[in-house]
């Protein structure tokens, strides 16, 4: 029963900590690099990370394990972040 | 002109209704015959697309696809309604309907 | 159930695990959803609730030009030191001229914003009861009357969950197609719920799906500040940028006289070929004023939050800047929100709109109402029901038939309470989370009767508005249907259609409540709030292949 709780617990974090990690850097990535002026980026950006939102979600709840539930908002995360930095450095240089 | 939209989505789900075996058979007493099921679901999908085009036609394109939507949600929600507790009349209405739309088209 | 750790892939093992997702994104913020629903749908009709409850005003709009300048004479004398003026010209809702002016020394505690309606026949402020009208509905459903802005997060996290339970239950229901049409009330129990709110929610996707989004893309700047701060360097840029509407430019502290608005905004509706919907007055009175018009929300669906301008010089009166087409994307933007308010919807439009609302309030509802009856099917005959059971369905009665008692007991409280009382409005509102408290006590204690209760005094007081009315005013259905005053006679008979529906509704929860007697297993009853039109019923029957006693648990299902 314990094991359970853990496991759904484990899930909701990632489903909501983690999904809002995903949507932020998929926000911060988009808007950097859309290819749009900068206001029409960032609200398409935005508009955006709510459907990374609940695809990351769905993804949480979908999958086989916890693991693989962490694994698929960290992962996205981590690559659009750092995408939306190297976007940052570019256009700082 | 609004009016034969609603008529013609309320016409429209009722073809699409009655050509599913479960709802035909609940009416007829019978199995739904091979040779009515296509006619009915054409009749049903050209219906909501007409519903569409009378909606655009009395409020533009736009305005007109929201204002269907809502017609839909309504019409098919009655035809629920009626269906669950008169289905006989509620399909009836639905062939009215479809009598009535082109007339209230031109009035 | 299964540890979720274990369970089988595949499209099986898909549905059950949304079906799980879908069950608790929905129980979590159930009330609060419920709630945001209700009041949501109410919110259509904010200047119509508003006129109702302050039936003295009897007025008609007057034209743009006119209201502003009749504006421009009541800011200058009363407003002369404020710092901005905000002026809302009449329109066939709101035939009101409203101000908002901020005054720059407010009292201590106080924001310093000061709200005035003006008639505009006169031009002079009118007078009459002070309430919050059909705002405080329109306030609640997205700020739950909570403080800023933990209110509208709240909301925004509770909108999140729904936009999951909405996905999830797609997902999940597998016979979408084959049981589009389908609602089965005479089986009974948990089947006839889970139809009644397949129907509702099926058929109102496309209205539930929009109006979540766009709720949450309605707050995005508050929610995401991820996407603004990557590119800018402050959100103040960014609202700059995005809504370059409200652009405040300083003060230069040099006293000049403002130029007359009238000629301003009849210049904006020639150049629009539309109506003005707001005028903004930064620092009237400086050399440095500027006045800002934006076109009216409802003359275009993307124009709810992001219209059309024109700026000009407060002193010249020359045109600074202007936008007539917005970028494509901050259209898109605007055709999202601007779906959401449903501003731009004509009044057959709009109470298609509420009728959808409603659909997708007796969603959320039978969603309640159905994890109570799954849960209860599932339970022992003779097994004493769990606390989190009798939680649940307390919390369920209380705000779903409670949540109707409560806007009566607003209405009543309008009706009843003296117009020229101080602080009427708080005792208003007060009235509504009192009266909803109570339901939530009644049903906690009334275990077997609190939906026959509940939904019973939900009619009588619902009913009892119109009758309440005639008799504190003279603008009741006598008066109000032969003069064809279509805001007055709708809103009492909206009252009482909604009385009709909840009384109906009773009865099917009494009869079910009276079956153990006869000695069959209790009945399904109905209690649950539904469409005006597409109500769904529950008739007395079986219970289906259950064998052997079953206790009674009152009149729920």
């Amino acid at each position: 029963m314990m094991r359970y709780r853990l496991a759904v617990f484990s899930r909701a974090t990632a489903a909501i900590l983690g999904g809002y990690a995903l949507a932020s850097a998929a926000a911060a990535c988009l808007a950097i690099w859309l290819p749009l002026r900068r206001p029409d980026a960032v609200v398409t950006a935005q508009m955006l990370s709510f459907v990374f939102y609940a695809c990351g979600v769905i993804w949480v709840f979908a999958t086989r394990n916890a693991w693989r539930a962490w694994a698929g908002v960290l992962l996205p995360s981590a690559l659009l972040g750092g995408l939306f930095a190297i976007g940052r450095a570019m256009g700082a240089a | 002109m609004t009016l034969a939209a609603f008529c013609l989505a309320y016409a429209g789900f009722s073809a699409l209704c009655l050509g599913m075996d479960r709802h035909y058979e609940d009416l007829f007493d019978r199995a739904l015959p091979r040779r009515h099921r296509l006619p009915l679901r054409l009749f049903g999908w050209i219906a909501l697309a007409l519903s569409l085009c009378a909606s655009a036609a009395v409020w533009g394109w736009s305005y007109g696809t929201v204002e269907w939507i809502g017609i839909l949600s309504i019409a098919g929600l009655l035809l629920i309604w009626f269906l669950t507790f008169r289905p006989r009349a509620a399909l009836t209405a639905g062939g009215l309907c479809a009598l009535a739309a082109p007339v209230l088209a031109v009035l | 159930m299964k540890a979720k750790g274990e369970k089988a892939q595949g499209e099986e093992g898909l549905r059950q695990s949304m079906s799980w997702l879908h069950t608790w994104s929905g129980l979590i913020f159930g009330w609060v959803l419920f709630a945001m629903f209700l009041t949501g749908t109410l919110a259509f009709f904010r200047p119509e609730i508003t006129s109702w409850m302050q039936p003295e005003i009897q007025t008609r709009p007057a034209p743009a030009a006119q209201s502003v300048a009749a504006a421009q004479r009541y800011l200058s004398e009363h407003a002369s030191d404020a710092t901005r003026w905000f002026i809302t010209p009449p329109s066939d809702r709101e035939p009101l001229i409203q101000l908002l002016y901020q005054s720059p020394k407010p009292k201590p505690g106080e924001r310093g914003f000061v709200r005035v309606k003006l008639d505009p026949a006169t031009g002079e402020a009118v007078t009459a009861r002070q309430t919050r009208g059909g705002d405080f509905f329109y306030r609640f459903h997205f700020e739950l009357e909570t403080a800023f802005p933990w209110g509208r997060w709240l909301a925004s996290i509770a909108g999140m969950f729904m936009l999951v339970a909405i996905i999830s239950g797609v997902i999940t229901h597998k016979k979408i197609f084959t049981d589009f049409f389908t609602f089965r009330p005479r089986k009974g129990g948990q089947r006839a719920w889970m139809d009644g709110h397949n129907a509702l929610s099926v058929l109102g996707l496309p209205f539930h799906l929009m109006i979540t989004f766009s709720g949450l893309v309605l707050f995005m700047a508050m929610l995401m500040p991820a996407g603004i701060l990557a590119v800018y360097e402050n959100p103040r840029q960014y609202s700059d940028d995005v809504f370059k509407a409200f652009k405040i430019a300083p003060a230069r502290n040099e006293p000049a006289p403002l130029v007359p608005l009238a000629p301003l905004v009849a210049q904006a509706q020639e150049h629009w070929q539309g109506r003005v919907g707001r005028v903004t007055v930064n620092h009237p009175g400086d050399a440095g004023a500027t006045v800002t018009l934006v076109r009216d929300a409802a003359d275009g669906v993307s124009y709810g939050r992001l219209a059309p301008y024109m700026r000009f010089d407060g002193v010249t009166g020359a045109l600074q800047e202007g936008e007539d087409e917005l970028s494509a994307t901050v259209r898109t933007a605007g055709v999202i929100t601007g779906l959401h308010l449903g501003l731009f919807a004509e009044p057959l439009l709009r109470w298609l709109y509420f009728l959808v609302s409603l659909a997708g309030t007796g969603m959320v509802g039978t969603g309640l109402v159905l994890w109570i009856a799954k849960r209860r099917q599932k339970a022992r005959p003779g097994a004493r029901e769990a606390f989190s059971l009798r939680l649940v369905d307390a919390l369920n009665a209380g705000t779903v038939a409670g949540l109707f008692i409560s806007v009566a007991a607003f209405f009543w409280a309008n009706r009843l309470l003296p117009a020229d009382m101080p602080g009427r409005q708080l005792w208003e509102t007060r009235a509504f989370f009192a009266v909803w408290g109570l339901s939530l006590v009644y049903a906690f204690l009334f275990q077997h009767r609190k939906w026959r209760d509940l939904l019973a005094a939900a009619a009588a007081t619902l009913a009892l508005v119109p009758v309440i009315n005639a008799l504190t005013t003279s603008r009741h259905l006598g008066v109000s249907l032969p003069a064809g005053d279509w805001v007055m006679a709708g809103f009492d008979l909206t009252c009482l259609a909604g009385a009709l529906l909840l009384a109906w509704m009773a009865r099917k929860a009494a009869r079910a409540a009276k079956a153990p007697a006869k000695g069959r297993p209790a009945a399904r009853p109905v209690a649950k709030p539904a469409v005006q039109q597409a109500v769904q019923s529950v008739a007395q029957s079986d219970m289906g292949p259950r064998q052997g006693a079953y206790e009674p648990r009152g009149d729920t299902p």
